[in-house]
């Protein structure tokens, strides 16, 4: 008897390699650890995975897709600076699921199964310190292009507050893709909400005072580590810069976010630290139809020790890849951030395993490049176009955004002056449109057109709205909001001496 | 005109309008017939669901037979109908338990459209537009409309030899084997 069952053993020794994978033992391990936390009820994915029939059901379409390696989501590159959660499979786990398929899905013994991790219902973090939900909901159609959209969300906080996290929940999670939170403490934002008939507006026609993050499916939410947080002064609008995916019926998204307060003020302040600053706006992207390979760079020194915690890009469809390095004083150069496939969908910030000191003196550089080819199947214009820095989708913006904080606190002033004096770059390229569009030479005219209630000063109503922070942040030295006669003077000046420099 | 000529003449108009009717509505034999293949939960099947009633929109009157078919034998009849319901998807539908309909075309994801003649001879298999390239690379704007552009050659009673493209979705699961 034994030594029959031997034979039968060595007869199947040579499938042993395929019998052996089955569902609770290979399968549910790895879809557990990496697609469940979305992909479960009440989440954004698109169905469930969270048990064999449903896994079983789609394995095809799994097994494809992490051979892709479009899901799951996560561009980043895994050559570089080790991140947190990080959601890659590695060779041996994709090759898995085609295994499986190969030997009819079994399922395997029950026994074998991995512990399913407690996946929270509703918060992640927890009940929020502050809820706030859109007053209305808006209507996203059954199809068509994407949509961009902004909703303010007003606090009317009566005190500054300091913000560990924030989470959303979306009531329509098939259209809702992503969100961005930022500030405004103008009321701008909230005079633009609702203007065209429908809750929110389009573009990015107000100035914004501070970002509190963003929110993309598939991200673990998180508390900023230590005693760090966010300022979030009273006054501020929250504005969620949101993008839809119409999903082949009409939907209503009412989105509502969860805000989560720190208990004390942070001992040391962040410092984002974007290269090129302003999304991109100062290298002056402006991309030729048809251009394939179009790069953009920039750098930026830091002036002072800096702790740097993640890392995100933004750019919009037709971006290709992504860098962003750091060349340390000694000459060591560290890769911050390597995107090989941008994709506009999946737009996140990517924290480091462990936060990365750069002394003062390292050069942070990013590259960017795009293809305005109609081979890019995410080119939006057909037949191509020339594409400029812009604030619309359709437009471009490119830039690499570190986020983390001064080695010693008492560095913030100095790390802070430096980026604004960075920004300056979006000036220069504002003065060189003023130029080319020859507002430069008629300025005197100009000023007085703009100047309705002629009192010889240009108020920030007065200002044309598209540059009215840019202007001010350069030229408004009394910060008054207003721009007198010797600060317009500045302003001719300095187009003057920049016409000169560039020999327009 | 004598009253008799005058009513043969009234009775001739009403049967060149009675055909032409019948030729706007449909009721000849169909000039072939398109089955299209979609998921109840399969992300892009569903965003194609406007464009889907509107190629049944443009092409029924003029003899094409559309038919839904779901080929997931584990679904349950009422998540179908709900489903149609939900994406407002006016068809008639086969739930292709046994995948007939899958084995016949060809097929292998959702959305898939496999198009055959009046002679009931596979025309097209394939993608409905060129939205989407590849998972995740989508275009906002189909620049090729595959299936369109078949179901007007047929209907110009263009001579079309079999075509295909290849599609882009979720997998269509084999029959578990017993």
């Amino acid at each position: 008897m034994p030594s029959k069952i031997f034979a039968f053993l060595i007869l199947l020794a040579p499938f042993s390699a395929f019998a052996e994978v089955t569902y609770h033992k290979d399968i549910a391990p790895i879809v557990y650890a990496n697609c469940t936390s979305c992909h479960r009820e009440g989440e954004s994915a698109p169905f469930s995975l969270s048990n064999y029939e449903e896994v079983s059901r789609k394995a095809k379409t799994i097994a494809r897709v992490v051979d892709d390696g479009y899901m799951p989501p996560w561009h980043a590159s895994p050559k570089h600076l080790p991140f947190q959660d990080v959601r890659r499979l590695s060779s041996d786990e994709i090759s898995k699921f085609s295994l499986w398929l190969e030997a009819g899905k079994p399922e395997g013994d029950p026994a074998a199964a991995p512990q399913m991790p407690d996946f929270p219902k509703g918060w992640q973090l927890g009940e929020p310190d502050l809820v706030v939900s859109m007053a209305k909901a808006y209507e996203v159609p059954a199809d068509g292009p994407d949509i961009y959209r902004n909703f303010v969300l007003p606090l009317d906080l009566p005190e500054d507050k300091w913000v560990k996290a924030i989470e959303l929940r979306p009531s329509a999670r098939s259209v809702l893709h992503h969100s961005l939170f930022f500030l405004d403490d103008s009321g701008t934002a909230r005079s633009l909400d609702g203007k065209d008939g429908k809750p929110g507006f389009s573009g990015m026609g107000f100035r914004k005072s501070g970002s509190l993050g963003g929110f993309v499916p598939g991200a673990t939410s998180k508390r900023l580590p230590g005693d760090l947080a966010r300022p979030l002064p009273k006054g501020s609008d929250i504005v969620l810069s949101t993008h839809f995916h119409p999903s082949g019926k009409v939907e209503n998204e009412r989105t509502t976010i969860g805000l989560y307060f720190a208990d004390s003020p942070p001992s040391r302040q962040l410092q984002e630290v974007q290269v090129p600053p302003g999304f991109g706006r100062g290298v002056g992207i402006d991309i030729p139809a048809g251009e394939s390979n179009y790069v953009i760079e920039d750098s930026f020194t830091l002036p002072v020790d800096y702790e740097a915690i993640s890392v995100g890009g933004h750019a919009h469809y037709i971006c290709k890849t992504m860098e962003m390095t750091a060349t340390l004083p000694d000459g060591e150069r560290k890769v911050l951030l390597e995107i090989t496939d941008w994709d506009m969908d999946w737009q996140d910030t990517y924290y480091f395993e462990e936060s990365v000191i750069l002394p003062a003196g390292t050069i942070i550089k990013s590259v960017i490049s795009y293809d305005n080819s109609s081979n890019n199947p995410a080119n939006p214009h057909i037949p191509s176009q020339r594409i400029k820095w812009g604030r619309e989708s359709t437009d471009e913006m490119g830039s690499i955004t570190l986020i983390g904080v001064p080695v010693e606190a008492d560095d913030f002033t100095r790390l802070s002056r430096a980026t604004k004096v960075e920004r300056a770059k979006i000036l220069t390229s504002l003065g060189r449109e003023l130029i080319n569009s020859r507002v430069a030479s008629r300025l005197p005219r100009i000023i007085k057109s703009l100047d309705k209630n002629r009192d010889d000063n240009l108020d920030a109503s007065e200002l044309p709205e598209r540059m009215r922070a840019a202007l001010l942040l350069k030229l408004d030295a009394d910060g008054d909001k207003s721009l007198n006669p010797s600060e317009l003077q500045a302003l001719k000046d300095w187009l003057e001496n920049l016409k000169a420099s560039e020999g327009v | 005109m004598t009253l008799t000529r005058f009513l043969l003449s009234l009775l001739f108009l009403a049967s060149l309008l009675t055909s032409a009717q019948e030729e706007k509505t449909g009721h000849t034999t169909p000039r072939g017939k398109v089955w299209i293949f979609v998921a109840v939960d399969c992300p892009i099947a569903n965003g194609y669901a406007p464009e889907l009633n509107r190629l049944q929109q443009d092409f029924e009157s003029r003899g094409i037979d559309f038919t839904l078919v779901y080929p997931e034998p584990s679904l349950h009849e009422s998540s179908i109908i709900s489903h149609l319901k939900e994406y407002s998807l006016d068809f008639d539908y086969h739930h292709d338990r046994t995948h007939r309909l899958v084995t016949k075309s060809g097929v292998i994801v959702t959305p898939e459209a496999a198009v055959f003649d009046s002679n009931d001879q596979l025309i097209y298999r394939g993608k409905i537009d060129d939205r989407y390239s590849e998972f995740g690379d989508r275009r906002s704007i189909a620049t090729k409309t595959y299936l369109r552009d078949v179901l007007a050659q047929l209907l110009a009673g263009e001579e079309i030899g079999f075509h295909e493209t290849e599609p882009i979705g979720c997998y269509i699961e084999s029959l578990a084997e017993n």
